[in-house]
């Protein structure tokens, strides 16, 4: 029955970011679902490494590339699953998602399901392929937090941070919630490290959200419209989010 | 332009602050722009130069590429004065004080004796009154009344809100030919409504607050359903001329926002708030400001309004103030950003150094050529504006914490 179900999973990453282990599609594909491919959209490294940096912060972004580099697997205690690391997937580049280049291919993987991992807005073309609907894992509550950096919208109004898988439709974050799940602050996290936790929890929840779809035959609908559009949060707003997260707690000599 | 005109613009664009500025723009260099405070003092430091290069009283239009420093422009003069009042209390710098009342005192001496204030600037060209002029020179003899006291800003506002009274169309708007402008009737003259209503406050005389409030219907019934505001642009000629810059479309909102502050009437905070929060989305999208906007919220984004913008963070700033809908906040904070990134701090020149220019880049058709007082002053309003705000929200985050 699951592997029936092709998958695509639409990722945006710089030309030298190895893909093919992604470890998304690796845990759909632990799960039983045939990933028919990796679609990801070019990102200019530089635009890429001020993206991440700004995200989780320089010292993560150090951090995590280390961990690649020596093989390491990466430090966020969150219950991941290991790596099936012998399997490789199709790795497709394309300039954009939504160019005809990549409506063409993607018409010719024929997906099920299409899941976002870290892609732009996506346009009615591509919507509009797979059998099923496309997928989305959003850091934060929908639809209060809609929009862009909604983990730190989230701490700023003092709210617990959340990720909120959801179908996606035409406009932003307003298809209805498939499944979601709440990202334990803890002292001593960062906006990157809770970003870094949201990460790993949709990764299970992306998961959880095909299986519940596939067993009770779900499709896409709309959220109720509610919620406020968040934009990217201002660096002297982020610091004053970032100063409501808990202090780590003082260690004894 | 005359050869001898273009010689002179030649000779200045060798300078080494205009030909870096003129370079710079060219290749779309904008600087990281540093904190806040350090952009307002630039701004200040700027108008200072600008009041000192016409004898210390009114203050320069601006520094224009062709033809250097202006004459004093009194429309500008006039809401230059509460801005300067504002900076000397937040700085504690007295001599802010004292420049704010030589240009109240300036202002009596350029009155008309009508009680008008001249359209254009301070030099030959300026023979006919102005209706909106009038009312931002009344926004400032209001502001020094207040702060000197002596009755005679407040004689000299009042002698200016009766002749803006006596002119005023039976529908509530104003329709005098323009001396800088070809179109008649403006939408943004209801920042003039807004001077009658401090002009109401200040005196209690009622007849201020009916003409005030007859604008502000006039107003309202000028918005199309999407936020737009009909009669608004300078020109009514084509080629772009006739839609209007940003500059414009804020002022139609500062005034709403101002008469919203005096009177209560939420007709006109909802007013005010459809073409800013219109605005917001299209910025947050495109991630800048267009410098005129059609219609149908069309952008011309060949260029950017650079006072516009300014304004407009300005009214994002207030809208936060009223609704605390942090996403205003936000947004003025980039809008700003974008701002001061195009301020030079450290140029050699007094005309260059901390000043705005009226487009960005210098040649785009808003004001062209030319570094001018109202963005300067602008800019630090909105800067002022912004400092308030993020010290209330650290003092509530200090609280929390």
């Amino acid at each position: 029955m699951t592997a029936s179900v092709r998958i695509v999973v639409l990722a945006r990453g710089p030309w030298w970011l190895r893909m093919r282990h992604d470890r998304l599609a690796t845990a759909l594909a632990s799960a039983g679902y045939e990933i028919s491919g990796i679609v990801v959209e070019r990102h200019p490294t530089r635009a890429a490494l001020a993206d991440w940096t700004g995200k989780l912060g320089a010292r993560l972004v150090v951090r995590k590339g280390l961990d690649r580099l020596l093989g390491r697997k990466p430090g966020v205690s969150l219950d991941d699953r290991p790596e099936t690391a012998a399997r490789a997937f199709p790795v497709y580049r394309v300039g954009q998602h939504n160019s005809a280049e990549c409506v063409a291919l993607l018409r010719r993987l024929s997906p099920d399901l299409v899941v976002l991992r870290g892609a732009r807005i996506i346009g009615p073309e591509l919507l509009a392929i797979p059998r099923v609907g496309t997928l989305n894992a959003h850091y934060g509550k929908l639809p209060e937090f809609r929009g862009v950096d909604a983990t730190e919208w989230a701490v700023f109004h003092g709210e617990q941070p959340m990720v909120s898988v959801h179908w996606v439709l035409r406009g932003v974050d307003t298809g209805a919630v498939v499944t979601s799940g709440v990202v334990a602050i803890e002292p001593g996290d960062t906006l990157g490290r809770l970003r870094d936790k949201s990460a790993v929890l949709a990764r299970q929840l992306l998961v959880d959200s095909v299986r519940q779809i596939t067993a009770a035959g779900l499709g896409p609908s709309a959220a109720p419209a509610a919620g406020r559009q968040f934009y990217k949060m201002h660096p002297r707003l982020r610091e004053l989010a970032q100063r409501q997260l808990p202090r780590p707690s003082p260690s004894r000599a | 332009m005359s050869l001898s005109r273009l010689a002179r613009a030649a000779v200045r664009s060798l300078q080494p602050s205009i030909a870096t500025t003129l370079l710079g723009d060219w290749l779309g260099n904008t600087r990281d722009p540093g904190p806040s405070r350090a952009h307002l003092d630039g701004a200040i430091r700027w108008l200072c130069a600008a009041q000192d290069q016409t004898g210390g009283r009114g203050v320069s239009a601006g520094y224009s590429v062709v033809d250097g420093w202006l004459p004093p422009y009194p429309e500008t003069t006039g809401y230059i004065i509460p801005t300067m009042l504002h900076y000397a209390a937040l700085s504690g710098h007295a001599s802010c004080r004292e420049r704010a009342q030589a240009m109240a005192d300036w202002e009596l001496e350029v009155q008309l004796p009508s009680g008008a204030v001249l359209g254009g600037l301070l030099d030959v060209s300026a023979t006919k009154p102005a209706v909106f002029n009038t009312g931002q020179v009344i926004l400032g003899l209001c502001a020094a009344e207040r702060e000197f006291g002596g009755s005679r800003y407040g004689t000299a506002a009042a002698r200016a809100g009766d002749w803006l009274v006596e002119v005023q169309s039976r529908d509530g708007s104003w329709s005098l030919e323009g001396v800088t402008t070809e179109t008649q009737v403006h939408s943004y003259d209801v920042r003039t409504a807004w001077s009658l209503l401090e002009l109401f406050e200040l005196t209690g005389t009622a007849k201020y607050r009916e003409a005030a409030l007859r604008n502000c219907q006039w107003t309202l019934a000028q918005q199309r359903p999407n936020g737009w505001f009909e009669n608004n642009a300078f020109f009514a000629r084509s080629g772009g001329w006739d839609r209007p810059f940003t500059h414009t479309i804020a002022y139609v909102m500062e005034g709403l926002l101002e008469s919203w502050r005096l009177t209560g009437d939420q007709a006109l905070l909802v007013a005010a708030e459809r073409p800013a929060t219109k605005l917001l989305d299209l910025y947050e999208r495109r991630r800048r400001m267009a410098g005129q906007y059609d219609a149908a919220w069309q952008g011309n984004y060949g260029f950017r309004c650079l006072t516009g913008d300014a304004q407009i963070a300005g009214v994002w700033l207030q809208l936060y103030e009223a609704s605390r809908d942090i996403r205003y906040l936000n947004a003025a904070l980039r809008l700003n950003d974008d701002v001061k990134a195009t301020q030079r701090l450290s140029a050699l020149h007094p005309g260059v150094r901390g000043g705005v220019k009226g487009s960005q880049p210098i040649w785009g058709q808003y004001t062209r050529l030319m570094y001018i007082n109202w963005g300067a002053k602008f800019l630090a309003d909105s800067l002022m504006r912004e400092e308030a705000a993020m010290q209330r929200l650290a003092d509530r985050d200090a609280v929390r914490t």
